[in-house]
């Protein structure tokens, strides 16, 4: 089959469940998933989170709506989120996602006290040593230009170690590794992390050796998490197109080896 | 001169070198000061790699451009929007959005409405170049290639509910005598291949990169290897 009408079929199965969803049952949680949510649940009121959004939009379609159903529930549980990135091309979709999730939470949420952006730097390990050292001094104004010393919550979360977890969503460097190796290990604070389908593998060693304590994984990892918050949010609604999208190249990948098998035998 | 350009970048590389491998593992203020002064220092000679890079780009494509070779639309379309978003940027210092008023700049109109779509497009369209060389690749020619595609296949498979679903109804119409044997959640497959024979893999590779890492390292800070000098081979004693 010529490459054109792959395309075009892989268009249409995907597209065809954004007009009418499906809802195809079977979704199951995976353990890492089922971590990080009990993590979340299990702080208590007021404990501080840092979500770092280490990704640009190239990779929005899988670690967005992961973001979205953490923020939800962190907001949920009334957690001090503080947010920050590490690839300056995805600042402003960052503060679009956060202040949209605060708007549309069932709490009322509100910058300055319950999430503070912090803003983007360029750089890796200067960025999440300096943060160990003082949030201020790498960090001096929130994303409104206002000095940090003059936010409430800012007043009792100095450094890293103030922190209660951190959660890095990102598929590439400066990402969760960096986030493992210059602040996880480093000031022995609570890692998760979020990633791409195609990067799971690479932070798996991590999970398994204990440095990420949960592991949200493609859009799939997001649809997991809304099913544990109970909310019907993006990824819920991605996993028809995904699925019918891996059921259409699985079908063909066995006919194109159904049809190498005939032609042989002719 | 030849303590200029050969001694002291040297000294200065060897002492920064074992300094910094010691501060890792020293708690002291000072010690953490000293940390916080380099991440400054760090991220003004990240400011300067900027500015060369970008002095590369602008030479290669202004050449380009000027010699009219192939591919000189692409260099105009380039130059064209790293000047316009310059030119964005600097009028509104940099801001997606006033922070007064929250009205969105220019540069946020373009981030949000041309960086943004074009970024997440590139990636989008991946997916459909992948689904078209598995189609061509995952191919029984042999015993490999056929294990290569079951484990894909199954990969595929086990990012999906409804897969999840039709495993689970086969699995549980098995012989109910051999279910505990069976694993019933399509998850608990996929997870065993991404963290059993993948995760050995992968674990053999980080060891590999670290060790590389490791060596590499210790040879610049030793001064053996001496990249910075700019002299090739000739760095190397």
């Amino acid at each position: 089959m010529g490459r054109r009408r792959i395309f075009l079929l892989l268009a249409l199965v995907m597209w065809l469940p954004m007009v009418h969803p499906f809802r195809f049952p079977g979704l199951s949680v995976t353990s890492s998933v089922q971590a990080l949510h009990d993590r979340i649940e299990n702080l208590p009121s007021g404990a501080n989170i840092l979500v770092s959004f280490d990704f640009n939009p190239g990779t929005k379609a899988e670690l967005e709506p992961q973001a979205r159903a953490i923020l939800r529930h962190a907001f949920k549980r009334r957690l001090t989120v503080l947010v920050l990135g590490l690839w300056p091309d995805g600042w402003g979709m960052t503060q679009r996602i956060v202040r949209d999730c605060a708007a549309t939470a069932k709490l009322p949420v509100k910058e300055g006290r319950d999430f503070i952006l912090l803003g983007s730097q360029l750089g890796d390990l200067n960025v999440s040593l300096g943060l160990g050292q003082d949030i201020a001094a790498v960090f001096p104004r929130d994303a409104r230009g206002i000095p940090l010393a003059d936010i409430p919550p800012l007043r009792h979360i100095r450094t890293l170690k103030d922190m209660h977890l951190i959660v890095s969503l990102g598929a590439g460097e400066p990402g969760p590794v960096t986030w493992v190796m210059f602040a996880g290990d480093r000031y022995r604070i609570p890692m998760a992390a979020g990633t791409t389908s195609g990067n799971v593998s690479a932070l798996q060693p991590y999970v398994q050796g204990g440095q990420l304590l949960g592991l949200v994984s493609g859009m799939k990892g997001a649809a997991e998490y809304e099913m544990l918050t109970k909310e019907d949010g993006s990824a819920t609604r991605g996993m028809d197109s995904l699925t019918l999208g891996a059921f259409l190249l699985i079908g063909l990948v066995l006919l194109a080896n159904v049809n190498d098998w005939r032609k042989g035998r002719s | 001169m030849g303590f200029l350009k050969r001694r002291l970048p040297l000294l200065l590389c060897v002492g920064t070198g074992i300094v910094f491998f010691l501060q890792y593992y020293v708690p002291h203020p000072l010690s953490q000061r000293l940390l916080s002064e380099a991440s400054t220092w760090v991220a003004i000679v990240g400011a300067f790699a900027v500015l060369l890079g970008l002095a590369s780009v602008l030479k290669t494509h202004v050449g380009r451009l000027a010699s009219v070779r192939a591919g000189w639309g692409y260099s105009l379309v380039l130059l064209m929007a790293m000047a316009g978003m310059t030119v964005l940027g600097t009028s509104c210092r940099f801001q997606d959005a006033d922070p007064v008023s929250g009205r969105v700049t220019g540069l946020g109109w373009a981030y949000t409405y041309v960086l943004s779509p074009l970024n997440a497009t590139v990636f989008a369209t991946l997916g459909f170049y992948v689904a078209s060389a598995a189609v061509r690749t995952f191919r029984l020619k042999s015993l490999e290639a056929g294990l290569l595609m079951a484990t894909a296949l199954i990969l595929v498979f086990g990012r999906v509910p409804l897969a999840e679903a039709l495993w689970s109804r086969l699995t549980t119409h098995y012989d109910p005598r051999q279910a505990a044997s069976i694993p019933h959640s399509l998850n608990s497959v996929t997870e065993w291949i991404v963290g059993v024979p993948t995760l050995a893999a992968q674990r053999g590779i980080l060891f590999g990169v670290a060790l590389g890492s490791l060596v590499t390292a210790l040879k610049v800070i030793l001064g053996l290897d001496r990249p910075y000098l700019g002299m090739g081979d000739k760095g190397k004693d």
